[in-house]
């Protein structure tokens, strides 16, 4: 499947184990990028698309980060699906549409995602550096999947000063992380391509 | 708290309105900061969500999934259309492959199915019936998307909804039927019932004509009898049962649409979709007043607005598809 040489990697079916690795390694990551932009369900079929792609047609060639080309194709087949979504849904939900259109077109302006950057050491960092209270709501809300109304009764708050401190949550993050949003980092070139 | 900082929460939780969101839109066009805000807010969130494995995605299945799809092709196809007629045929064109496919290529591994999507989009001033592999029937209201999603699997039917249709599902024992919206799953064997759960209403409400059905709001199971109505408040998950005469909430496939007490708001957006028009009224004005009466498919607007004008004095213009209505 990797098949290095002056233009990049070829990947094919030539070797099923590395192919089930490559999937394994990259499946989940481009299923929540994908997910980002569009249901849970399509988010599913795009990645196995890609895959499928990647599988049968022989003449893909990667010349750069096989990450980034990865990320891209996701972010293409998403932004097709949308355009689809756009011409049938006329009536309902439209400016959702526009919205998930225009946060794509913002990872397509050269800006990656976290979730692309695999930064997960940095942002465990930041996140322990959060205030207690902050902090534990924020887990309650991103880890424990509990719902504003659900974490306000169980710590006797208010909604909205549950609502406040996942916002300060998001603002503290955001400024900590500002080196890492806007950059387009190519993690896996290095290693695929060192010979 | 700022009202754009719980308007930002609110849409990484994905619960905003059309409306919201329309402010939201609005809100990052005004400045390239918004924007980055924003969208750097929801990356955080995602991520998170990633590392947590909020949405359960299991890689090995996935991969099983993608591994049954390189096999020599068998069927898959995404089909979308409005052809109702074609829908119909290629439903039990995919039922049969689907049926067929179990035995072909799933010998030891019982519990995977191939999942085929079908979407049917029903646009303003329309109504439409479909019917689906396993013999149950669905009239489709207007400006209603269905997604029949694995009817084919032998575990159970599923199918998605936003907007209303009326569903008479074939009986059959093994496999539940459910319907999905927005916010509340209905589970039956076989029973005649209505939904109603457009997008842009804050209540979904459930009729029970004949049978039994599971209410699941994700908070609490309840049972409805024939002839019980469910109203779910989307805003507080609060759910209400009250007894009432199914028919008169169905009436609509048959190209009636029956209004008891209705708010007049409301009414004007059934009003809207129905006849495929754009109505402009002083909310403040006609908010809190309510309508009863009968609106017919083969009657237009203008027969709504007399009917109308009989309980509540009103002046109207229409232009074209748009209607404004003023009081006397």
């Amino acid at each position: 499947m990797y098949q290095f040489g002056n233009k990049g990697l070829l990947i094919n079916n030539n070797n099923p184990l590395l192919f089930d690795e490559l999937f394994r390694q990259y499946s989940m990551p481009l299923f929540y990028y994908a997910a980002k932009f569009v249901e849970d369900e399509v988010a599913k079929d795009i990645v196995q698309d890609i895959f499928v792609k990647l599988w049968s047609d022989q003449s893909i060639t990667i010349s750069h980060s096989l990450n980034s080309f990865l990320f891209t194709m996701v972010r293409n087949s998403c932004l097709q699906h949308l355009e689809k979504q756009k011409v049938k849904n006329k009536y309902l939900e439209s400016t959702k549409l526009i919205l998930q259109e225009e946060e794509l077109r913002f990872y397509a302006d050269e800006k990656a995602s976290l979730i692309e950057q695999e930064v997960e050491n940095k942002l465990n960092e930041v996140l322990n550096n959060l205030s207690g209270r902050c902090r534990q709501i924020f887990l309650m809300s991103r880890f424990e999947n509990k719902k504003n109304k659900e974490i306000a009764e169980e710590l006797d708050i208010s909604i909205k000063a549950v609502e406040k401190q996942i916002t300060k949550a998001l603002a503290t993050i955001r400024i900590k992380m500002k080196d890492y949003l806007p950059l387009l980092i190519l993690f896996f070139s290095s290693y695929l391509f060192n010979d | 708290m700022p009202e754009i900082d719980s308007l930002i929460l609110k849409h990484l939780q994905g619960k905003t309105s059309e409306e919201e969101n329309q402010q939201i839109y609005q809100w990052i066009q005004q400045s390239p900061e918004n924007k980055r805000r924003l969208f750097a807010e929801k990356d955080i969130w995602d991520t998170y969500g990633f590392h947590s494995n909020q949405k359960k995605y299991e890689t090995n299945p996935e991969l099983e999934l993608m591994k049954k799809r390189l096999e020599p092709k068998k069927s898959q196809h995404a089909i979308s259309m409005y052809d109702i007629l074609y829908i119909a045929a290629m439903l039990l064109v995919a039922f049969g492959l689907g049926w067929a496919s179990r035995f072909i290529s799933f010998k030891n591994d019982q519990q995977s199915a191939e999942v085929i999507m079908q979407e049917i989009f029903v646009p303003k001033g329309q109504v439409n019936q479909v019917f689906l592999a396993d013999g149950t029937r669905i009239w489709i209201n207007s400006e209603t998307r269905l997604i029949a999603l694995s009817v084919f699997t032998s575990k159970e039917r599923v199918v998605k909804l936003s907007g209303e249709a009326y569903f008479e599902v074939a009986k059959d024992k093994n496999r539940p039927f459910k319907v999905e919206v927005n916010g509340q799953q209905i589970e039956v064997l076989g029973t005649t019932f209505n939904v109603r759960a457009y997008d842009n209403s804050n209540e979904i409400e459930t009729t029970l004509e004949s049978g039994q059905i599971w209410l699941n709001t994700g908070k609490q199971t309840t049972l409805l009898n024939p002839g019980e109505q469910s109203i779910l408040d989307k805003n507080n998950n609060q759910l209400t049962i009250r007894k009432v005469d199914p028919v008169n909430f169905s009436s609509w496939k048959n190209g009636r649409f029956e209004f008891q007490n209705k708010d007049l708001v409301d009414v004007f957006k059934v009003v809207e979709r129905w006849y495929d028009v754009d109505i402009t009224a002083d909310e403040s004005y006609f908010k809190g007043m309510h309508f009863s009466g009968v609106i017919k498919r083969n009657k237009d607007a203008k027969h709504f607005l007399e009917l109308l004008n009989h309980t509540i004095p009103i002046k109207y213009k229409i232009n074209l598809d748009k209607i404004q209505i003023t009081h006397k």
